[in-house]
């Protein structure tokens, strides 16, 4: 009686029959020992015995993707007068070998035989320290797509090691989700899988600039997380260019399942994510754009606070402690927003132009609070403000 | 039947499990639920599919699985078999690297490398053999790259609960001020750090933009954190707040801006396309730069001297500036 034999049962017998084998096991032999596949592969209809081959090959598939590479071996049976598929499921892939802590005096000489014996790994404490921080900011970035299998890679790596060390530590970091975040978490999911399969998606995208909800086909080449949001870099076939969406703009994105093991394109092998990323809003728009040399006056204090984040380049520091630093600005206002939110701190001393467009904006800024001020006196400070 | 993704999870579950229960001892389930971050209730039904294997699959053969459940206790008998976690799957090993890579974009040179080795020694030794882990399709940019020293030392000491002395700039404050602070916890939210804790200056919990801090060191004498401190209460919709002594303010976006402050959190219709947002902030400073990145799209409404605050900053951009020798 199989029918009632679930995945998991069928894959832990799969296992448990294959791993630690010496040698590989006939295809034959699987199907025979193997309950869920024996019951309908004794049967005497070939084409049963076809379906039931490829539910075993599309099960090793599968457990290909959890960790279980389950290994194909060309045999020769009878004196070499057949040639048979085997497979082996060795203790070297299967089991994660041992993890052994050094103590730090001994962590640049690690007393262990040379090379380190199979199946026993050392790592020192500061290893294991780097490696938990490793793992723990991939599962706590707000919506990581990564999160499940960096919770798993850590129980394991930790397997071996005193509680002290397997303990998350979520008191002393917090990272905090915005609202809607665990939607964002499936889209990216459903983005990163595609990503690595590299397999097209189709989504609606809402411009922001325009307003506009447009139909889109993308070939996704990057996923980063920047400033508290995930994007999504790709070949966006609608503009035939490549294109940055940012997640929370995007209705259900959904991974083209035609051929799921034929990609449906490469990523060219100059593409870099680095590129996009840790670049100021002014800093963006392509290589060919003009760049502005702007140069600012930071004022004391706050001129430590530019040197401290490594806003602009100094170039001159003046005896109160005030700043001149030089920016390479392409987009000019994203820049002069920044400048101004800076509340009078840092201003613009070259070019000109520049200088009296941060002025312009200015007066813009105090007209509106002169025109709801009027209304309000007026009487009427709700109908005031931005628009009215 | 379970889908794939179901019977994947449940497999990793049962193949963690099983050794977890192998060592010397067993593992009590409520333990065992906690390490899988899943319900005792789950792990239960999980072990039900290694049970009931046993009705249909040949009895007594030198690979089955003994399991013995005394009251919470699990214990497995498997014969050296699934006595260990497996190795390290294709995207356990990715997301092991995507960190690694981050933590190396961040370290001094020597200290990158070192990092870069770690991940390749692992990805050798302890994952399954197969194509290189794709991190570098993934990037995770938590900003603040100068500063990242600081949070180092920062996260150390509210790990091992370290006093530091921090050189802290307030936007508004004529000068850095030396502030010694028990670091309660590190909180990274829209895009920015803080460090929350207990502020010995001005003698309460205080919250601290880390890209503010300009210089962190550690001082020799260590903390308690309260029982009753939860970081989360320094946080609303998203974003992080200073302290509890935190004030209303009303802001008001134009129609050009609303569909991208409707992006970031609450908001209340205005009328004529326009949105308002009322932000808890302990420091008014901070929405009045808030205000002015959205130049004349968003306005103080209330209170009066946050307004104040807002028109004063837009005038110093206007006063002649005899450094830069211009109206600026």
């Amino acid at each position: 009686m199989t029918e009632g034999i679930s995945k998991t049962q069928r894959w832990l017998d799969l296992i448990a029959f294959l791993v630690g084998r010496k040698v590989p096991v006939e295809v034959d032999r699987i199907m025979e020992a193997v309950p869920a596949y024996a019951e309908k592969y004794t049967e005497a209809d070939e084409k049963a015995r076809q379906t039931v081959r490829r539910m075993f090959e599309r099960d090793k598939d599968e457990l290909k993707k959890l960790g279980i590479p389950i290994e194909t071996v060309d045999l020769t049976i009878n004196y070499g007068a057949e040639a048979v598929k085997a497979y082996r499921l060795s203790n070297r892939d299967f089991y994660l070998p041992y993890l052994k802590l050094i103590a730090p005096e001994e962590a640049d000489a690690p007393p262990q035989p040379q090379p380190p014996k199979a199946g026993q790994v050392y790592l020192s404490a500061t290893d294991v320290g780097i490696v938990h921080d490793a793992l723990s900011r991939v599962s706590w970035v707000p919506s990581s797509p990564l999160k499940r299998e960096a919770d798993s890679a850590l129980r394991k790596l930790t397997f071996d090691l005193s509680d002290s060390y397997r303990q998350p530590d979520f008191a002393s970091v917090l990272y905090v989700d915005r609202p809607g975040a665990g939607e964002i978490r499936s889209r990216v999911r459903t983005l990163s899988d595609a990503l690595l399969a590299r397999k097209r998606v189709r989504f609606t995208y809402h411009g922001i600039r325009r307003g506009e909800d447009t139909e889109r086909d993308v070939a996704p080449y990057g996923l980063l997380f920047q400033r508290g949001q995930w994007y999504l870099i790709g070949h966006d076939s609608t503009r035939d260019a490549l294109r940055v969406f940012r997640v929370g703009r995007m209705e259900e994105p959904r991974a083209n399942t035609k051929a799921p093991k034929k990609p449906d394109y490469e990523i060219p092998e100059g593409f870099s994510l680095d590129e996009y990323r840790d670049r100021d809003a002014w800093e963006l728009g392509s290589d060919d754009d003009e760049t502005l040399d702007a140069r600012v006056l930071f004022e004391f204090p706050t001129s430590l606070w530019a040197d401290r984040n490594g806003y602009g380049a100094l170039q001159e520091e003046l005896p109160d402690g005030s700043q001149v630093r030089s920016f390479q600005v392409r987009q000019v206002n994203p820049f002069l927003r920044w400048i101004l939110s800076l509340e009078g701190r840092a201003r613009i001393a070259a070019p000109a132009a520049l200088a009296a467009g941060l002025g312009s904006l200015a007066r813009e800024v105090l007209a509106v609070y002169e025109a709801s001020a009027a209304a309000a006196s007026a009487g009427a400070i709700s109908t005031g403000g931005p628009d009215a | 039947m379970p889908d794939a993704g179901t019977a994947g999870e449940q497999l990793e579950r049962i193949l963690y499990l099983l050794p977890l229960a192998s060592r010397e001892g067993g593992v009590p389930m409520t333990e065992a639920a906690e390490r899988l971050g899943v319900t005792v209730e789950l792990l239960q039904r999980d072990l039900e599919e290694v049970t009931s294997r046993a009705f249909y699959h040949p009895a007594g053969g030198a690979d089955e699985i003994q399991i013995l459940l005394e009251a919470d206790n699990l214990k497995v008998y498997s014969y050296k078999k699934f006595d260990r976690p497996t190795k390290l799957s294709g995207r356990e090993m990715l997301s092991l690297a995507l960190g690694l890579r981050a933590a190396a974009g961040e370290a001094e040179p020597e200290a990158a490398a070192e990092i870069r080795d770690l991940a390749h020694r692992i990805e050798m030794e302890l994952a399954v053999s197969s194509a290189p882990a794709e991190d570098d399709l993934f990037g995770i940019d938590e900003g603040d790259d100068e500063g990242a020293a600081i949070r180092s030392l920062l996260k150390g000491a509210a790990r091992s609960r370290t006093r530091c002395r921090l050189l802290y700039l307030k936007p508004n404050d004529p000068q850095a001020e030396e502030r010694e602070v028990d670091p309660y916890s590190l909180v990274y939210g829209s895009g920015k750090w803080y460090v929350i804790g207990y502020c010995h200056l001005r003698d309460g919990i205080r919250a601290f933009r880390v890209d503010r801090v300009l210089r962190a060191s550690l001082l020799e004498s260590n903390y308690a954190v309260p029982g009753d401190f939860d970081p989360t209460s320094y946080v609303a919709d998203g974003r992080v707040f200073r302290s509890e002594s935190a004030a209303d303010v009303l802001v008001q976006y134009s129609s050009a801006v609303a569909p991208w402050v409707r992006e970031h959190g609450p908001i209340e219709e205005a009328g004529n396309g326009r949105v308002a947002v009322r932000f808890t902030a302990a420091d008014p400073g901070w929405v009045v730069r808030h205000v002015l990145s959205y130049r004349p799209e968003a306005e103080v409404v209330a209170p009066l001297d946050v307004r104040a605050m807002v028109i004063g900053a837009a005038s110093t951009l206007l006063k002649v500036d005899i450094r830069a020798g211009h109206e600026s």
